[in-house]
């Protein structure tokens, strides 16, 4: 594979916050690149850096392997969607579109021509008269997307692109522009805070934190192998249940002892041999790895994870149960049936585990142990 | 919810201050021009619409008014606008000490008296001592007599640096109700900085731009300023209007022709300030 954008210690500083922190990263050319992380994490500056919209404190920018690190924006031949849309309000919708190719001193009947080539590909051939004040939210969206891609860049630029759109279009839009960037072919990096958002678009995704890559990953990977807690809790709606625990050893049988709990799985000595040296761990569970049962019986003593529900919330076809353990919360996703149905607040329960899928990470660098 | 009047009330101040210092003294001015009032004569007598008969068939009148035209056009519409919309834009969405020194310069080339400053710039390009001429003199050339050889050029020159930061100002507040992604957005396509004032300021800025004109138009109109530096001349290469009538009335103590010019000027200053507010209205 032909690699089309590359940072080698990229590096951003502002008066006193360093908002990328020696970034590495190589997106393969026609990839859908998401760079997803909590607010403030420096994914904009990132993508401004690739825009050339900033000019980085240290490292260096790969674009189709130049460096392209000191060049200005227009010759980087990227092109950038605003979460704004950031269209000129007294152009008509052709223009705007048409407006990078009017700068690039492309002739009128050639413009119009990739005009409406750019507008049928985005479906808004008909809107091309009017002026983005007459527009919907989506299609302002759309035109946006359409004058990015008119003048054919080797990589598109997204900075939350559909923030600014209702669920449901938020939901269509996107379906679009994964099938549309499949389409082109043309590379994609892809900013978003929205994790849903993320792992439906996205070929592979990295996951940011203070201006740090914390993992960069196929988006089904980040999804089920999250290489750190970090990671683990910030994929997933809702996130991955972290339980911090002790290793004992009860004879030959390993036991991991919660906040006031013991867990014992039977499969615990096969994975001992990486657990071994460490005495503190951190359970990761997806809260669909998880199963409820109710105590009918208040006296029986119980082993495993035992805790009373919190609260109960439907998601459609799952629902979703807070289960509180001592003094942490366990969130279990649940599909719903005739069993679940009679789960209620206040029901003390026990929390099965499917061991299989537990994640162990480590205590005190909390990375993923494998 | 003020019913109508109290808020007249309220106003009313404001109307007694608009009526004494505006409206009262052009009502006077118009009656003044109808008549021979001077210093210098006996009793006042009305004369009907003689002293305008006598303005437009003056060949000086008309260099006066066409000069004023030329004076306005070069120092207030393209100097003062055109610098301040470049200098504005060339320090919008930058930082550091450059914009700040070049803004606060600005500010004070506003605030101080014109008085001082045309004084100051009377001995900066004055032909012996002048500091114009001692840097020019610096690499090798000639200087010359800046106010006599080209007066029209340093009032034009000398109201452009004295009027330039108001419209500076003006411009940079309104360069920040224009999103920065539509700046960014051009930036990335490769946009100059013309095609950004061309594509992006002009139209956005429209009505900023309209109310800054008005502005300075009627300002530049009215400025006697210009005086102190060539006292009009040389000859009468630079006897804009209000000088013109300044040398009518104060000079030659006819009141009664300087009224029928400053009746001239408030006709052109009103039909110029109905153009600007219907163009402003249309927007
Ligand atoms: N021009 C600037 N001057 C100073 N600090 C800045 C500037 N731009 C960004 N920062 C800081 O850099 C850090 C990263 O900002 P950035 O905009 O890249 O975050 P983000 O990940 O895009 O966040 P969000 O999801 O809120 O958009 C933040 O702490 C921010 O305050
Ligand atoms: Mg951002």
């Amino acid at each position: 594979m032909e690699t089309s954008v590359k940072f080698e210690d990229l590096t951003k500083e502002f008066e006193d916050v360093v908002a990328v922190d020696h970034l590495n990263l190589k997106i393969e050319k026609g990839e859908f690149f998401a760079l997803l992380g909590p607010s403030g994490c420096g994914k904009t500056t990132t993508l401004r850096l690739i825009a050339g919209l900033e000019q980085p404190t240290e490292g260096k920018i790969f674009l189709n392997n130049e460096d392209v690190s000191s060049y200005p924006p227009k010759e980087r031949d990227v092109a950038m969607v605003f979460q704004d849309y950031a269209l000129y309000p007294h152009m008509t919708i052709s223009e705007n579109i048409g407006y990078p190719l009017k700068v690039r001193g492309v002739a009128k009947e050639d413009r119009q021509e990739r005009i409406k080539e750019a507008a049928e590909n985005l479906q808004i051939g008909e809107l091309l008269d009017r002026r983005p004040s007459q527009l919907s939210g989506g299609q302002q969206q759309r035109v946006s997307v359409a004058r990015a891609l008119v003048h054919e860049p080797s990589v598109f630029l997204f900075d939350e692109p559909l923030s600014n759109l209702d669920a449901r279009l938020r939901i269509e839009a996107r379906t679009f522009l994964r099938h549309l960037q499949k389409e082109l072919g043309i590379t994609t990096i892809y900013v978003t805070h929205d994790q849903s958002e993320a792992l439906a678009l996205a070929d592979r995704i990295a996951i940011m934190e203070a201006g740090q890559a914390r993992q960069v990953d196929a988006a089904q990977k980040v999804y089920h192998e999250p290489a750190d807690t970090f990671v683990a809790n910030f994929v997933g709606s809702p996130p991955m249940n972290l339980l911090q625990c002790r290793v004992n050893m009860e004879g030959e049988t390993p036991i991991l002892e919660t906040e006031n709990n013991t867990i014992s799985f039977t499969n615990l000595e096969n994975r001992l041999q990486r657990l071994k040296e460490r005495d503190e761990l951190i359970l990761g569970i997806r809260p669909e790895d998880m199963d409820l049962t109710l105590n009918v019986d208040q006296d029986e003593q119980l082993t495993g994870l035992v805790g009373e529900i919190y609260a109960v919330e439907t998601l459609g076809a799952q629902v979703l149960f807070s289960v509180k353990i001592g003094n942490s919360m366990i969130r279990v996703r649940e599909m719903s049936s005739e069993k679940v149905s009679q789960l209620a607040v206040g029901d003390d329960v026990s929390v099965e585990i499917n061991e299989d899928r537990v994640l162990y990470y480590d205590a005190e660098d909390k990375a993923l142990i494998n | 919810m003020i019913s109508k009047k109290t808020a007249f009330f309220f106003l009313l101040p404001a109307l007694v201050l608009i009526f004494i210092f505006l409206i009262f003294p052009a009502f006077w001015t118009l009656y003044y021009s109808l008549t021979d009032y001077s210093l210098l004569g006996a009793s006042t007598e009305f004369i009907g619409v003689q002293n305008f008969i006598n303005l437009f068939t003056s060949a000086r009148f008309w260099n006066a008014t066409i000069l004023s035209f030329e004076f306005v056009f070069f120092s207030a519409i393209i100097g003062q606008a055109g610098v301040g919309l470049l200098l504005a834009m060339l320090f919008h969405r930058k930082s550091g000490w450059l914009k700040k020194l070049v803004r606060n310069l600005a500010v004070a080339s506003w605030l101080i008296p014109a008085v001082v400053v045309a004084y100051a710039w009377a001995a900066f390009l004055d032909k012996e001592y002048g500091l114009l001429n001692q840097i020019i003199g610096i690499f090798g050339f000639t200087g010359i007599d800046w106010l006599n050889e080209v007066p029209m050029g340093s009032i034009i020159i000398f109201n452009i640096w004295r009027g330039a930061a108001f419209s500076m100002l003006l411009f940079t507040s309104a360069l920040k109700t224009i999103p920065p992604s539509h700046f960014e957005t051009a930036d990335v396509v490769g946009a100059s900085l013309w095609d950004k004032i061309k594509d992006i300021v002009l139209p956005q800025l429209k009505t900023f731009i309209g109310s800054d004109l008005a502005l300075i138009t009627l300002w530049t109109f009215n400025l006697f300023t210009p005086f102190l530096l060539t006292g009009g001349g040389p000859g009468r290469q630079t006897e804009i209007l209000p000088i013109y009538t300044y040398f009518k009335a104060f000079k030659y103590m006819e009141f009664g022709l300087g009224a029928a010019i400053s009746a001239v000027i408030l006709f052109i200053n009103l039909t110029l300030a109905l153009v600007y507010l219907n163009y402003l209205k249309a927007e």
